[in-house]
Protein backbone atom coordinates (compact mmCIF):
# COMPACT_ATOMS: atom_id res chain seq x y z
CA UNK A 1 0.00 0.00 0.00
CA UNK A 2 1.31 3.46 -0.84
CA UNK A 3 2.12 5.90 1.95
CA UNK A 4 -0.61 8.30 0.89
CA UNK A 5 -3.24 5.57 1.02
CA UNK A 6 -2.04 4.37 4.41
CA UNK A 7 -2.34 7.88 5.83
CA UNK A 8 -5.77 8.33 4.23
CA UNK A 9 -7.01 5.10 5.85
CA UNK A 10 -5.50 6.11 9.17
CA UNK A 11 -7.11 9.53 8.96
CA UNK A 12 -10.51 8.01 8.19
CA UNK A 13 -10.18 5.42 10.93
CA UNK A 14 -9.29 8.07 13.52
CA UNK A 15 -12.07 10.36 12.35
CA UNK A 16 -14.62 7.65 13.07
CA UNK A 17 -13.30 6.96 16.56
CA UNK A 18 -13.58 10.50 17.87
CA UNK A 19 -16.27 10.57 20.55
CA UNK A 20 -18.68 13.47 20.62
CA UNK A 21 -18.11 14.90 24.07
CA UNK A 22 -19.44 18.39 23.40
CA UNK A 23 -22.52 18.08 25.61
CA UNK A 24 -20.47 16.81 28.52
CA UNK A 25 -17.81 19.43 27.91
CA UNK A 26 -20.43 22.15 27.72
CA UNK A 27 -21.84 21.06 31.08
CA UNK A 28 -18.39 21.07 32.65
CA UNK A 29 -17.76 24.57 31.36
CA UNK A 30 -21.09 25.63 32.91
CA UNK A 31 -19.94 24.14 36.20
CA UNK A 32 -16.80 26.26 36.13
CA UNK A 33 -19.03 28.94 37.51
CA UNK A 34 -18.57 31.74 35.01
CA UNK A 35 -21.18 31.07 32.39
CA UNK A 36 -20.80 34.43 30.77
CA UNK A 37 -17.43 33.47 29.30
CA UNK A 38 -16.50 37.12 29.51
CA UNK A 39 -13.94 37.83 32.14
CA UNK A 40 -13.81 41.36 33.30
CA UNK A 41 -10.43 42.76 34.23
CA UNK A 42 -11.69 43.40 37.74
CA UNK A 43 -12.56 39.76 38.22
CA UNK A 44 -9.17 38.61 36.97
CA UNK A 45 -7.53 41.04 39.36
CA UNK A 46 -9.56 39.72 42.28
CA UNK A 47 -8.51 36.22 41.43
CA UNK A 48 -4.88 37.23 41.35
CA UNK A 49 -5.25 38.88 44.73
CA UNK A 50 -6.83 35.74 46.13
CA UNK A 51 -4.03 33.59 44.77
CA UNK A 52 -1.43 35.90 46.28
CA UNK A 53 -3.25 35.75 49.59
CA UNK A 54 -3.28 31.97 49.43
CA UNK A 55 0.43 31.90 48.67
CA UNK A 56 1.12 34.13 51.66
CA UNK A 57 -0.97 31.89 53.87
CA UNK A 58 1.00 28.83 52.84
CA UNK A 59 4.32 30.60 53.26
CA UNK A 60 3.30 31.77 56.72
CA UNK A 61 2.21 28.31 57.71
CA UNK A 62 5.68 26.94 57.13
CA UNK A 63 6.79 28.60 60.33
CA UNK A 64 3.61 28.31 62.31
CA UNK A 65 3.80 24.70 63.51
CA UNK A 66 5.28 24.59 66.95
CA UNK A 67 5.69 21.69 69.36
CA UNK A 68 3.52 21.62 72.43
CA UNK A 69 3.70 19.44 75.47
CA UNK A 70 2.15 16.03 74.84
CA UNK A 71 -0.94 15.45 76.89
CA UNK A 72 -2.09 12.16 75.39
CA UNK A 73 -0.79 9.19 77.29
CA UNK A 74 -1.83 6.44 74.89
CA UNK A 75 1.05 4.88 73.03
CA UNK A 76 -1.00 4.85 69.86
CA UNK A 77 -4.44 5.87 68.84
CA UNK A 78 -6.77 2.88 68.81
CA UNK A 79 -7.81 3.83 65.31
CA UNK A 80 -4.64 2.17 63.99
CA UNK A 81 -5.79 -1.27 65.07
CA UNK A 82 -9.34 -0.67 63.80
CA UNK A 83 -10.92 -1.88 60.57
CA UNK A 84 -10.27 1.55 59.03
CA UNK A 85 -6.58 0.82 58.59
CA UNK A 86 -6.08 -1.44 55.60
CA UNK A 87 -2.88 -3.12 56.70
CA UNK A 88 -3.46 -6.38 58.54
CA UNK A 89 0.28 -6.61 59.19
CA UNK A 90 0.34 -3.34 61.08
CA UNK A 91 -2.72 -4.28 63.10
CA UNK A 92 -1.20 -7.64 64.02
CA UNK A 93 2.09 -6.01 65.07
CA UNK A 94 0.29 -3.47 67.27
CA UNK A 95 -1.85 -6.12 68.92
CA UNK A 96 1.32 -8.09 69.64
CA UNK A 97 2.89 -5.07 71.34
CA UNK A 98 5.48 -3.96 68.77
CA UNK A 99 6.15 -0.22 68.83
CA UNK A 100 7.85 2.70 70.54
CA UNK A 101 6.03 5.71 71.85
CA UNK A 102 6.84 9.02 70.18
CA UNK A 103 3.94 11.03 71.57
CA UNK A 104 4.86 14.42 70.16
CA UNK A 105 2.32 17.08 69.26
CA UNK A 106 2.58 20.09 66.98
CA UNK A 107 -0.03 22.79 66.59
CA UNK A 108 -0.49 25.10 63.60
CA UNK A 109 -2.27 28.24 64.65
CA UNK A 110 -2.98 29.52 61.11
CA UNK A 111 -4.82 26.41 60.00
CA UNK A 112 -5.85 25.19 63.43
CA UNK A 113 -4.32 21.77 62.82
CA UNK A 114 -3.02 19.64 65.65
CA UNK A 115 -0.62 16.90 64.56
CA UNK A 116 0.07 14.03 66.93
CA UNK A 117 2.95 11.66 66.28
CA UNK A 118 1.85 8.53 68.10
CA UNK A 119 4.44 5.82 67.74
CA UNK A 120 6.90 4.08 65.44
CA UNK A 121 7.49 0.41 64.68
CA UNK A 122 9.48 -1.46 62.06
CA UNK A 123 11.17 -4.58 60.83
CA UNK A 124 14.42 -4.56 58.88
CA UNK A 125 12.74 -3.47 55.61
CA UNK A 126 9.93 -1.13 56.51
CA UNK A 127 9.12 1.47 59.17
CA UNK A 128 5.64 2.61 60.14
CA UNK A 129 5.09 5.99 61.74
CA UNK A 130 1.61 6.42 63.18
CA UNK A 131 0.31 9.97 62.94
CA UNK A 132 -3.05 11.65 63.47
CA UNK A 133 -4.04 15.23 62.78
CA UNK A 134 -7.26 17.05 63.49
CA UNK A 135 -8.85 20.46 63.32
CA UNK A 136 -11.94 22.31 64.50
CA UNK A 137 -11.85 24.91 61.74
CA UNK A 138 -10.07 23.49 58.68
CA UNK A 139 -11.81 20.73 56.76
CA UNK A 140 -9.17 18.00 56.52
CA UNK A 141 -10.94 15.82 53.97
CA UNK A 142 -8.32 16.46 51.29
CA UNK A 143 -5.29 16.66 53.58
CA UNK A 144 -2.72 13.88 53.39
CA UNK A 145 0.74 13.02 54.55
CA UNK A 146 1.34 11.49 51.15
CA UNK A 147 4.82 10.03 50.75
CA UNK A 148 3.81 8.09 47.65
CA UNK A 149 2.81 10.77 45.17
CA UNK A 150 2.31 13.92 47.19
CA UNK A 151 4.62 16.67 48.38
CA UNK A 152 5.19 15.06 51.76
CA UNK A 153 8.62 13.59 52.45
CA UNK A 154 10.27 11.74 55.31
CA UNK A 155 13.91 12.63 55.83
CA UNK A 156 16.65 11.10 57.94
CA UNK A 157 19.25 13.48 59.32
CA UNK A 158 22.69 12.04 60.04
CA UNK A 159 25.28 14.64 61.04
CA UNK A 160 24.96 17.51 58.60
CA UNK A 161 23.43 15.36 55.90
CA UNK A 162 19.76 14.87 55.21
CA UNK A 163 18.49 11.93 53.16
CA UNK A 164 14.97 11.38 51.86
CA UNK A 165 13.67 7.97 52.93
CA UNK A 166 11.91 5.92 50.26
CA UNK A 167 8.24 5.17 50.72
CA UNK A 168 7.09 1.54 50.86
CA UNK A 169 3.77 1.29 49.01
CA UNK A 170 0.96 3.69 49.80
CA UNK A 171 0.77 3.48 53.58
CA UNK A 172 -2.70 3.65 55.14
CA UNK A 173 -4.96 6.66 55.39
CA UNK A 174 -8.31 7.19 57.07
CA UNK A 175 -10.38 10.35 57.36
CA UNK A 176 -12.96 10.42 60.11
CA UNK A 177 -15.47 12.96 58.80
CA UNK A 178 -17.37 13.31 62.07
CA UNK A 179 -14.28 14.08 64.09
CA UNK A 180 -12.57 15.88 61.17
CA UNK A 181 -9.53 13.80 62.01
CA UNK A 182 -7.02 12.00 59.77
CA UNK A 183 -5.07 8.90 60.74
CA UNK A 184 -2.01 8.02 58.67
CA UNK A 185 0.23 4.99 58.99
CA UNK A 186 3.21 6.30 57.05
CA UNK A 187 5.27 3.59 55.45
CA UNK A 188 8.92 4.11 54.52
CA UNK A 189 12.26 2.35 54.41
CA UNK A 190 13.46 0.92 57.69
CA UNK A 191 15.85 2.71 60.03
CA UNK A 192 16.33 -0.41 62.19
CA UNK A 193 20.13 -0.21 61.89
CA UNK A 194 19.92 2.79 64.24
CA UNK A 195 18.55 0.66 67.08
CA UNK A 196 20.00 1.98 70.35
CA UNK A 197 21.03 5.28 68.72
CA UNK A 198 19.54 8.75 68.62
CA UNK A 199 17.47 9.18 65.46
CA UNK A 200 16.65 12.51 63.83
CA UNK A 201 13.76 12.48 61.40
CA UNK A 202 12.15 15.38 59.58
CA UNK A 203 8.67 15.01 58.14
CA UNK A 204 8.03 17.74 55.61
CA UNK A 205 4.86 19.21 54.11
CA UNK A 206 1.21 18.28 54.14
CA UNK A 207 -0.29 17.42 50.74
CA UNK A 208 -3.72 18.69 49.76
CA UNK A 209 -5.28 16.63 46.97
CA UNK A 210 -7.90 19.07 45.70
CA UNK A 211 -10.03 19.17 42.58
CA UNK A 212 -7.43 21.22 40.77
CA UNK A 213 -4.49 18.98 41.51
CA UNK A 214 -2.21 18.74 44.50
CA UNK A 215 -0.88 21.59 46.60
CA UNK A 216 1.06 21.72 49.83
CA UNK A 217 1.18 23.25 53.24
CA UNK A 218 4.88 23.81 53.78
CA UNK A 219 6.13 22.76 57.16
CA UNK A 220 8.87 20.78 58.89
CA UNK A 221 8.25 18.53 61.87
CA UNK A 222 11.44 17.32 63.54
CA UNK A 223 11.24 14.05 65.44
CA UNK A 224 14.18 13.18 67.67
CA UNK A 225 14.21 10.00 69.73
CA UNK A 226 16.40 7.09 70.77
CA UNK A 227 15.33 4.07 68.76
CA UNK A 228 14.51 1.35 71.26
CA UNK A 229 14.41 -2.40 70.68
CA UNK A 230 10.65 -2.35 71.38
CA UNK A 231 10.20 -0.65 67.99
CA UNK A 232 12.14 -3.21 65.95
CA UNK A 233 10.96 -6.65 64.90
CA UNK A 234 13.16 -9.37 63.39
CA UNK A 235 12.90 -11.20 60.09
CA UNK A 236 13.29 -14.88 59.22
CA UNK A 237 14.15 -15.69 55.62
CA UNK A 238 13.94 -19.07 53.91
CA UNK A 239 15.11 -19.80 50.39
CA UNK A 240 12.57 -21.72 48.35
CA UNK A 241 12.66 -23.15 44.87
CA UNK A 242 9.14 -23.90 43.70
CA UNK A 243 8.11 -23.54 40.09
CA UNK A 244 4.56 -23.22 38.82
CA UNK A 245 2.78 -22.23 35.61
CA UNK A 246 -0.11 -19.77 35.57
CA UNK A 247 -1.83 -18.54 32.40
CA UNK A 248 1.05 -19.81 30.24
CA UNK A 249 3.67 -17.95 32.26
CA UNK A 250 6.24 -19.76 34.39
CA UNK A 251 6.92 -18.46 37.87
CA UNK A 252 9.41 -19.47 40.53
CA UNK A 253 9.04 -18.79 44.24
CA UNK A 254 12.53 -17.83 45.36
CA UNK A 255 12.11 -16.85 48.97
CA UNK A 256 9.68 -16.59 51.87
CA UNK A 257 10.26 -13.98 54.57
CA UNK A 258 8.50 -13.66 57.93
CA UNK A 259 8.40 -10.59 60.16
CA UNK A 260 5.95 -9.20 62.75
CA UNK A 261 4.71 -6.75 60.09
CA UNK A 262 4.34 -9.01 57.07
CA UNK A 263 4.98 -12.22 55.19
CA UNK A 264 6.76 -11.78 51.87
CA UNK A 265 6.71 -14.32 49.06
CA UNK A 266 9.34 -13.36 46.49
CA UNK A 267 8.66 -14.56 42.95
CA UNK A 268 10.38 -14.32 39.56
CA UNK A 269 8.63 -15.14 36.30
CA UNK A 270 8.69 -15.05 32.53
CA UNK A 271 6.51 -11.91 32.44
CA UNK A 272 8.04 -10.19 35.46
CA UNK A 273 10.18 -7.71 33.58
CA UNK A 274 9.90 -4.10 32.44
CA UNK A 275 8.03 -3.13 29.30
CA UNK A 276 10.29 -1.20 26.92
CA UNK A 277 8.67 1.50 24.86
CA UNK A 278 10.43 4.22 22.96
CA UNK A 279 13.65 3.30 24.69
CA UNK A 280 12.09 3.82 28.12
CA UNK A 281 11.53 0.94 30.54
CA UNK A 282 8.16 0.95 32.32
CA UNK A 283 7.08 -1.32 35.14
CA UNK A 284 4.00 -3.25 34.09
CA UNK A 285 1.73 -5.77 35.73
CA UNK A 286 2.55 -9.46 35.32
CA UNK A 287 -0.29 -11.98 35.12
CA UNK A 288 0.53 -13.05 38.67
CA UNK A 289 0.29 -9.47 39.95
CA UNK A 290 -3.03 -9.00 38.17
CA UNK A 291 -4.25 -12.22 39.78
CA UNK A 292 -3.08 -10.97 43.21
CA UNK A 293 -4.94 -7.69 42.71
CA UNK A 294 -8.04 -9.46 41.41
CA UNK A 295 -9.27 -10.14 44.95
CA UNK A 296 -8.69 -6.52 45.97
CA UNK A 297 -11.80 -4.65 46.96
CA UNK A 298 -11.82 -0.92 47.57
CA UNK A 299 -14.01 0.23 50.40
CA UNK A 300 -14.55 3.93 51.10
CA UNK A 301 -14.41 3.44 54.86
CA UNK A 302 -11.96 0.57 55.16
CA UNK A 303 -9.54 1.15 52.28
CA UNK A 304 -8.31 -1.99 50.55
CA UNK A 305 -10.03 -5.15 51.71
CA UNK A 306 -9.93 -8.76 50.51
CA UNK A 307 -12.73 -10.43 48.59
CA UNK A 308 -12.19 -14.13 49.26
CA UNK A 309 -15.08 -14.99 46.94
CA UNK A 310 -12.98 -13.84 44.01
CA UNK A 311 -10.10 -15.69 42.48
CA UNK A 312 -6.79 -14.28 43.73
CA UNK A 313 -3.46 -15.18 45.28
CA UNK A 314 -3.76 -16.20 48.91
CA UNK A 315 -1.52 -17.60 51.61
CA UNK A 316 -2.83 -20.40 53.75
CA UNK A 317 -0.95 -21.10 56.95
CA UNK A 318 -2.05 -24.13 58.95
CA UNK A 319 -5.57 -23.77 57.62
CA UNK A 320 -5.81 -20.03 58.29
CA UNK A 321 -5.76 -17.40 55.57
CA UNK A 322 -3.24 -14.58 55.86
CA UNK A 323 -4.78 -11.46 54.30
CA UNK A 324 -2.98 -10.01 51.29
CA UNK A 325 -1.60 -6.53 52.07
CA UNK A 326 -2.66 -4.56 49.01
CA UNK A 327 -1.24 -1.22 50.14
CA UNK A 328 2.18 -2.66 49.35
CA UNK A 329 1.15 -4.56 46.22
CA UNK A 330 2.54 -1.85 44.01
CA UNK A 331 5.63 -1.05 46.07
CA UNK A 332 8.83 -0.45 44.13
CA UNK A 333 11.30 -3.30 44.05
CA UNK A 334 13.79 -5.05 41.77
CA UNK A 335 12.29 -5.18 38.28
CA UNK A 336 12.95 -8.89 37.77
CA UNK A 337 10.99 -10.03 40.81
CA UNK A 338 7.61 -9.47 42.39
CA UNK A 339 6.84 -9.56 46.09
CA UNK A 340 3.49 -10.88 47.27
CA UNK A 341 2.71 -9.31 50.64
CA UNK A 342 0.56 -11.03 53.25
CA UNK A 343 -0.23 -10.54 56.93
CA UNK A 344 2.22 -12.09 59.44
CA UNK A 345 1.60 -15.76 60.22
CA UNK A 346 2.25 -17.83 63.31
CA UNK A 347 2.87 -21.24 61.77
CA UNK A 348 5.84 -20.66 59.52
CA UNK A 349 6.38 -24.35 58.79
CA UNK A 350 3.08 -24.96 57.07
CA UNK A 351 2.43 -22.51 54.25
CA UNK A 352 0.51 -23.03 51.03
CA UNK A 353 0.38 -20.38 48.31
CA UNK A 354 -2.92 -20.44 46.41
CA UNK A 355 -2.83 -18.96 42.91
CA UNK A 356 -6.32 -19.30 41.51
CA UNK A 357 -6.94 -23.05 41.69
CA UNK A 358 -3.25 -23.89 42.00
CA UNK A 359 -1.83 -24.83 45.38
CA UNK A 360 1.90 -24.54 45.94
CA UNK A 361 3.32 -25.86 49.19
CA UNK A 362 6.05 -23.43 50.18
CA UNK A 363 7.38 -25.07 53.34
CA UNK B 1 -1.98 34.33 11.70
CA UNK B 2 -5.28 34.96 13.44
CA UNK B 3 -5.44 35.33 17.17
CA UNK B 4 -8.10 33.75 19.34
CA UNK B 5 -9.25 34.72 22.79
CA UNK B 6 -12.54 34.78 24.62
CA UNK B 7 -12.42 38.57 24.61
CA UNK B 8 -12.44 38.33 20.88
CA UNK B 9 -15.05 35.60 20.91
CA UNK B 10 -17.45 37.62 23.02
CA UNK B 11 -17.90 40.08 20.18
CA UNK B 12 -19.34 37.29 18.04
CA UNK B 13 -22.96 36.21 18.09
CA UNK B 14 -22.58 33.60 20.81
CA UNK B 15 -19.15 32.98 22.35
CA UNK B 16 -20.08 29.44 23.34
CA UNK B 17 -20.88 28.69 19.72
CA UNK B 18 -17.51 30.11 18.76
CA UNK B 19 -15.83 27.87 21.28
CA UNK B 20 -17.83 24.93 19.97
CA UNK B 21 -16.45 25.70 16.54
CA UNK B 22 -12.92 25.43 17.94
CA UNK B 23 -13.92 22.08 19.38
CA UNK B 24 -15.27 20.85 16.05
CA UNK B 25 -12.29 22.12 14.08
CA UNK B 26 -9.57 20.60 16.22
CA UNK B 27 -11.03 17.69 18.20
CA UNK B 28 -9.44 15.18 15.84
CA UNK B 29 -5.96 16.55 16.46
CA UNK B 30 -6.44 16.40 20.22
CA UNK B 31 -7.98 12.93 20.26
CA UNK B 32 -5.45 11.45 17.80
CA UNK B 33 -2.50 12.80 19.78
CA UNK B 34 -3.90 11.53 23.09
CA UNK B 35 -4.62 8.12 21.58
CA UNK B 36 -1.11 7.95 20.12
CA UNK B 37 0.42 8.34 23.56
CA UNK B 38 -2.07 6.42 25.68
CA UNK B 39 -3.34 3.74 23.26
CA UNK B 40 -6.56 3.76 25.26
CA UNK B 41 -9.78 5.15 23.81
CA UNK B 42 -11.43 5.96 27.14
CA UNK B 43 -8.39 7.79 28.45
CA UNK B 44 -8.05 9.65 25.14
CA UNK B 45 -11.66 10.77 25.54
CA UNK B 46 -10.87 12.04 29.05
CA UNK B 47 -7.90 13.96 27.68
CA UNK B 48 -10.09 15.45 24.93
CA UNK B 49 -12.36 16.98 27.55
CA UNK B 50 -9.57 18.03 29.88
CA UNK B 51 -7.62 19.80 27.16
CA UNK B 52 -10.64 21.76 25.92
CA UNK B 53 -11.40 22.87 29.46
CA UNK B 54 -7.79 24.03 29.72
CA UNK B 55 -8.21 25.90 26.43
CA UNK B 56 -11.42 27.52 27.65
CA UNK B 57 -9.76 28.69 30.83
CA UNK B 58 -6.64 29.84 29.01
CA UNK B 59 -8.58 31.87 26.48
CA UNK B 60 -10.30 33.84 29.23
CA UNK B 61 -7.20 35.90 29.78
CA UNK B 62 -4.82 35.04 26.94
CA UNK B 63 -4.62 35.12 23.19
CA UNK B 64 -3.49 32.15 21.15
CA UNK B 65 -1.99 32.77 17.74
CA UNK B 66 -2.13 29.14 16.64
CA UNK B 67 -4.88 27.22 18.41
CA UNK B 68 -4.04 23.92 16.70
CA UNK B 69 -0.38 24.01 17.76
CA UNK B 70 -1.38 25.10 21.29
CA UNK B 71 -3.85 22.22 21.55
CA UNK B 72 -1.34 19.67 20.29
CA UNK B 73 1.32 20.84 22.71
CA UNK B 74 -1.04 20.85 25.70
CA UNK B 75 -2.55 17.49 24.69
CA UNK B 76 0.89 15.96 24.45
CA UNK B 77 1.91 17.21 27.89
CA UNK B 78 -1.41 16.23 29.50
CA UNK B 79 -1.38 12.75 27.95
CA UNK B 80 2.26 12.15 28.90
CA UNK B 81 1.48 13.19 32.48
CA UNK B 82 -1.40 10.75 32.58
CA UNK B 83 0.73 8.03 31.00
CA UNK B 84 3.36 8.44 33.72
CA UNK B 85 0.67 8.27 36.39
CA UNK B 86 -0.98 5.24 34.83
CA UNK B 87 2.16 3.33 33.98
CA UNK B 88 1.69 1.05 36.94
CA UNK B 89 -1.58 -0.08 35.46
CA UNK B 90 -0.34 -0.68 31.95
CA UNK B 91 -0.08 -4.27 30.96
CA UNK B 92 1.51 -3.68 27.60
CA UNK B 93 -0.30 -3.89 24.33
CA UNK B 94 -2.37 -7.04 23.97
CA UNK B 95 -3.51 -8.80 20.82
CA UNK B 96 -7.07 -8.94 22.13
CA UNK B 97 -7.10 -5.20 22.68
CA UNK B 98 -9.26 -4.49 19.68
CA UNK B 99 -11.68 -7.27 20.34
CA UNK B 100 -12.65 -5.74 23.66
CA UNK B 101 -13.58 -2.42 22.18
CA UNK B 102 -16.48 -1.40 20.05
CA UNK B 103 -15.28 0.08 16.82
CA UNK B 104 -17.13 1.81 14.14
CA UNK B 105 -15.50 0.58 10.98
CA UNK B 106 -17.18 0.41 7.63
CA UNK B 107 -13.91 -0.34 5.93
CA UNK B 108 -11.94 -3.34 7.27
CA UNK B 109 -8.72 -1.85 5.88
CA UNK B 110 -9.15 1.14 8.19
CA UNK B 111 -9.33 -1.18 11.17
CA UNK B 112 -6.15 -2.98 10.10
CA UNK B 113 -4.29 0.28 9.47
CA UNK B 114 -5.28 1.73 12.85
CA UNK B 115 -4.50 -1.47 14.74
CA UNK B 116 -1.10 -1.81 13.03
CA UNK B 117 -0.37 1.85 13.65
CA UNK B 118 -1.05 1.40 17.38
CA UNK B 119 0.74 -1.93 17.64
CA UNK B 120 3.85 -1.49 15.50
CA UNK B 121 4.97 2.07 16.02
CA UNK B 122 6.52 3.35 19.18
CA UNK B 123 5.05 6.31 21.02
CA UNK B 124 7.39 8.89 19.44
CA UNK B 125 6.76 7.57 15.93
CA UNK B 126 3.01 7.65 16.45
CA UNK B 127 3.11 11.23 17.66
CA UNK B 128 5.19 12.36 14.69
CA UNK B 129 2.83 10.69 12.20
CA UNK B 130 -0.17 12.35 13.82
CA UNK B 131 1.41 15.78 13.92
CA UNK B 132 2.72 15.58 10.36
CA UNK B 133 -0.01 13.76 8.48
CA UNK B 134 -3.17 14.26 10.50
CA UNK B 135 -2.62 17.70 12.00
CA UNK B 136 -0.49 19.01 9.15
CA UNK B 137 2.31 20.50 11.22
CA UNK B 138 5.69 21.18 9.66
CA UNK B 139 8.63 19.01 10.62
CA UNK B 140 10.18 22.11 12.13
CA UNK B 141 7.15 22.67 14.38
CA UNK B 142 7.14 18.99 15.34
CA UNK B 143 10.82 19.17 16.25
CA UNK B 144 10.05 22.08 18.54
CA UNK B 145 7.14 20.30 20.25
CA UNK B 146 9.03 17.02 20.58
CA UNK B 147 12.20 18.82 21.68
CA UNK B 148 14.17 16.84 19.12
CA UNK B 149 16.63 17.85 16.38
CA UNK B 150 14.92 18.34 13.03
CA UNK B 151 17.03 15.55 11.51
CA UNK B 152 15.83 13.09 14.17
CA UNK B 153 12.19 13.98 13.47
CA UNK B 154 12.67 13.47 9.71
CA UNK B 155 14.44 10.17 10.27
CA UNK B 156 11.81 8.94 12.73
CA UNK B 157 9.01 9.96 10.37
CA UNK B 158 10.53 8.00 7.49
CA UNK B 159 11.18 4.99 9.73
CA UNK B 160 7.61 5.06 11.03
CA UNK B 161 6.10 5.06 7.55
CA UNK B 162 8.45 2.29 6.47
CA UNK B 163 7.55 0.18 9.50
CA UNK B 164 3.83 0.72 8.96
CA UNK B 165 4.07 -0.09 5.28
CA UNK B 166 5.98 -3.28 6.00
CA UNK B 167 3.47 -4.31 8.65
CA UNK B 168 0.61 -3.91 6.22
CA UNK B 169 2.17 -6.02 3.48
Amino acid sequence: MENEKIIKHLDNALEKQIPDVWDELNKKIDQLGDNSMTISKKKSFSRRILLTAAACLIAASSLAFSPVRAAIQNVYDKIFSSEHIDDSGLKSALINGLGQEINKIYYDKDHDITVHFNSILMDDKEAKLLVTFESKKTNLKNYYLDLFEGFTSMNLVVGNEERKLKNIGWGSHYYDEKANKVAEALSFESISTFQGDEVHLKLKDLTIHGNNGASRVETVWPLDFKLSKEAVGGRETFDVSKEFTFKNETYQVKRVEFSPLETRVVVTGTDIKPHIENGVAYDVFSKLQLQFLNARKIDKEKGYTVDYKKSGVFLNSAGKMADPIFSKAEADGPRDQYVLYFAPIKDRQNCILQVGDLKIKLR
Amino acid sequence: MTQTSLHQLKTSVDPRDEFKQLYIDHKKHVFAMALSILRDFELAEDILQEVYIKLYQYLKSNQVTNVRAWLIRVTRNTALDLYRKKKRELTGFEDQYFERLEYIFEDPVEKIVLSQYLALLDSGERQIIIMKDISGLKHKEIAKIMEMPLGTVLWKYRMALKKLKKGLE
